[in-house]
């Protein structure tokens, strides 16, 4: 190595340590200042590190206060699942989804055991569907349909089969909704097991609508169907044939036989109707011995009628409980629905009149009556009379007619019949006939007051004039039935001040319908009071020699159905015979009525017959007339001796 | 440029050259540093190209040998410390492969500041790779060094093929790696 090159190696390596410095010197405040970035570095980090620390503090308090906020919300969610479980058995209830997307039903709570079903999810709700009762499910399908199209809740009770293998009744709720993530659609309700409360409805509902005694539904069910079957006719333009049915003087069988007897006849009676079922929609009973019987639609009136020929026929021979043979005699009305009646009223007013019409011939036995335009105009004759009526028995406007009686044995007359009069009664009605719609329509009660009324001022005119005759007065069995007759007579003895032997109290023997024995009763206080009691127009009606034996009864008045007759050697007049000896051996003085002919009187007095009252003595006067009658005012009083040596 | 690349350089001319050329090469370039570097300093790039320009003109060696052959002799000083952070690989391929996805994410770790090459790599087959050298610096040939000094620390031999392709706005050669 040269000089030179050593001193220039030399010069290198001196600035090379010059530079080496420089370059520590570099390094050196390279490394203060990233020495002081570090530091500020870390300061920030420490910084950082305890806003961290502090975040992470109130990130877990947060944490701490969300999940004790959870846990008490799992806590109540769960109680109220508890307590929705407890309700849902103690409710034997279950609460189900319909999965619209998926077809399927998922059923919970522990009482699915009830509907037979294993705790499952998903399943098929076809499956579900098969165990509904067959009458049940298409009506559930279309509430399920509405609830998806409308929104309509779904309500419907329905039978479901349980696992016992028997239907039971559930109530099925149910409304819209959606369900999971995806808020899929979703019909969301309950299933409640309401078996015993519909089973106790169904119960309550037979008993209120079922006569206990036949079985039969009852009025009111009547009522509701007759609506429903109304209805189907008017939508499908066919109407029906109905019938009403009632057991002509039923109360004498109670009367006869008692009412375990009349009970049975009930009974066996509904057992009948039930055999005509195959042709009719409706059977019920709707009082004590009246039923209505609906035909089908396809029932013509005409077969209608032949069927309750049928049945008439049928109950002609009836065995009762104690072995006897009881003739039914039944009285039926027809009338087509809506041609004779467009609503239930109607309907049943036009089967009532036809009833009635029945009824006036009940006498000869069973009748079928179809209602028609006739009747129709009759049950509007009897509606006027029965207006006026009541008009005239406002204003007072009857008078009395007065028909004398006379004594075979005297010759005299002995009494007289008041008759009831309307001065101012339409041409077109007669007397008989305002009576009877009197005693239909129950006007009978006060128009009998008033007969009594002026029959006692009468009675009272002739007591005044010393004329010693007594005066017949009618009373209706009504009046019997629904009148205190025996206080009547008593306040009227009292305000007219007569005697009360002067009074007869002539009474039907429509009386027998009514209870015997309280009528045994009342007419037994009006011959305590000293009043005389006639059975009228005896034998055109429930001639019963039995309840003639067993009443307290001073006269038997022979109608003049068979009076007619007396003389002309026929059948009726050996009743009229037999009628006489039969009341004289009882007791019993005897009138005939409606005696015309002199022939009828020579044979009446041949029989015995005690009093003639008819057109061949005199026509029934007023009262003016009668006292001016010969032998009427004049004849000294009569003491007439029975057989039995009855004063009467 | 970190420092570590120009005291690198200084050592290797001290070491190959002798100090009369390294004191020429310093002296025969007027350097903003005044070529006081520090390892962990940082430089303008500007200044190793003026260092191997003059370094060119003092030996007669190209610039590209003079860079490759700086790469070669840098790979050990790169290699400590990448052994320093712990990174190994199997071999020149796996760590060629790895540069940008591992070695080039753990020097910005230490370095955020430091302007890096990019070497997407076009897998051939294990032992055959093309590395996409783009560069906003002309470093090339530094690259290849670098490659050549890989093989020789993992005892490779490999084989290195350059091909520059032309862009206007960056340094781009496809550098083909194969290993026999």
């Amino acid at each position: 190595m040269t000089q030179s090159s050593i001193e220039i190696e030399l010069s290198y390596l001196r600035k090379k340590i010059g530079r080496e410095k420089d370059a520590r010197m570099q390094a050196e405040v390279l490394l203060e200042r990233k020495s002081t970035e570090l530091f500020g570095i870390n300061q920030r980090l420490l910084e950082a590190n305890q806003n961290l620390d502090v975040i992470v503090a109130r990130r877990t308090q947060a944490l701490k206060t969300s999940t004790k906020r959870i846990e008490l919300t799992t806590d109540e969610l769960q109680n109220t699942v508890n307590r929705l479980n407890l309700v849902l058995d103690i409710a034997n209830a279950v609460t189900w989804l319909f999965d619209v997307r998926n077809q399927t039903m998922d059923i919970a709570g522990k009482s699915q055991s009830l509907l037979g079903i294993e705790p499952t999810r998903a399943i098929p709700a076809d499956d579900l569907l098969l165990r509904i009762h067959k009458d049940d499910a298409p009506e559930l399908i279309d509430e399920l349909n509405l609830s998806l199209k409308k929104g309509k809740a779904i309500n419907k009770r329905c039978r479901i089969l349980s696992r016992c293998g028997s239907y039971r009744w559930f109530l099925i709720n149910g409304e819209l909704s959606s369900f999971g993530a995806k808020s899929s659609l979703c019909v969301i309700g309950s299933c409640i097991e309401m078996h015993e409360q519909v089973e106790r409805e169904r119960e309550v509902w037979r008993v209120a609508n079922h006569d206990l005694l036949t079985g039969l539904p009852n009025r009111n069910h009547f009522e509701s169907q007759f609506s429903v079957l109304a209805n189907e006719s008017l939508e499908s333009g066919e109407g029906f044939t109905a019938a009403l049915v009632d057991i002509n003087d039923f109360t004498q069988i109670n009367d006869t036989y008692g009412y375990r007897i009349g009970d049975g006849v009930l009974r066996d009676f509904a057992d009948v109707l039930r055999g005509y079922s195959e042709h009719t929609s409706h059977i019920a009973r709707l009082s004590g011995d009246e039923y209505i019987v609906i035909f089908k639609n396809n029932i013509a009136t005409w077969s209608a009628h032949e069927l309750c020929q049928k049945l008439i026929n049928e109950c002609a021979t009836m065995s009762l409980q104690n072995g006897e043979r009881l003739g039914l005699s039944l009285t039926m009305g027809l009338a087509v629905f809506p041609k004779d009646g467009g609503s239930l009223d109607d309907l049943m007013q036009s089967l009532y009149s036809a009833v009635q019409v029945g009824k006036q011939k009940k006498h000869i036995g069973s009748s079928c009556v179809l209602y028609n335009a006739s009747i129709e105009r009759e049950r509007f004759r009897e509606k006027d009379i029965r207006n006026t009526l009541k008009l005239a028995i406002e204003k007072q406007s009857f008078d009395l007619a007065f028909q004398p009686i006379m004594c075979n044995e005297s010759k005299c007359f002995v009494g007289c019949e008041a008759l009831f009069r309307w001065p101012d009664m339409d041409a077109q009605w007669n007397i008989q006939e305002v009576i009877d719609v009197a005693e239909n329509s129950g006007l009978i009660l006060d128009l009998g007051e008033q007969v009594i009324e002026m029959a006692f001022a009468k009675l009272s005119q002739l007591t005044e004039m010393g004329v010693k005759k007594w005066v017949a007065i009618n009373v209706s069995p009504l009046q019997f039935q629904f009148q205190d007759v025996p206080q009547l007579i008593s306040k009227a003895l009292v305000k007219y001040n007569v005697d009360p032997s002067m009074l007869v109290i002539e009474v039907t023997e429509n009386i027998f319908l009514e209870n015997i024995t309280r009528i045994a009763t009342v007419l037994s206080q009006l011959k305590k009071m000293g009043v005389r009691v006639a059975i009228d127009d005896f034998g055109s009606g429930y001639s019963s020699l039995r309840y003639v034996q067993m009443l307290p009864i001073d006269k038997i008045k022979i109608d003049k159905a068979f009076v007619d007759d007396v003389g002309s050697g026929t059948e009726n007049q050996g009743i009229v015979q037999a009628v006489i000896n039969m009341s004289h051996s009882m007791g019993y003085k005897v009138v005939a009525e409606g005696v015309e002919t002199q022939e009828q009187l020579i044979a009446l007095e041949s029989m015995g017959c005690d009093f003639i009252q008819g057109y061949f003595f005199s026509k029934p006067v007023s009262f003016d007339e009668l006292i001016k009658l010969d032998g009427f005012n004049k004849a000294p009083p009569l003491v007439l001796k029975t057989h039995l040596g009855r004063t009467l | 440029m970190k420092g570590i690349i120009f005291t690198e350089f200084i050592e290797l001319v001290e070491t190959t050259f002798g100090f009369s050329i390294a004191a020429a090469l310093l002296d025969g370039c007027d350097l903003p540093s005044g070529g006081a570097y520090t390892a962990v300093g940082t430089y303008d790039h500007q200044e190793i190209l003026t260092l191997v320009g003059q370094l060119q003109k003092l030996t007669g060696t190209p610039a590209s040998d003079l860079l490759e052959a700086y790469g070669l002799f840098l790979f050990p000083k790169l290699a400590e410390q990448m052994e320093s952070m712990s990174l190994q690989f199997d071999g020149a391929i796996d760590l060629l492969c790895s540069l940008e996805t591992i070695i080039h994410k753990e020097v910005l770790k230490l370095y955020p500041d430091a302007e890096l090459p990019s070497f997407k790599v076009q897998n051939i087959n294990s032992q055959e790779i093309v590395l996409e050298y783009r560069s906003c610096r002309p470093f090339a040939h530094l690259a290849k060094g670098l490659i050549d000094g890989c093989g020789v620390y993992y005892q490779q031999t490999l084989s290195v093929s350059m091909k520059h392709l032309d862009t206007k706005t960056e340094f781009f050669t496809l550098l083909s790696v194969r290993q026999s």
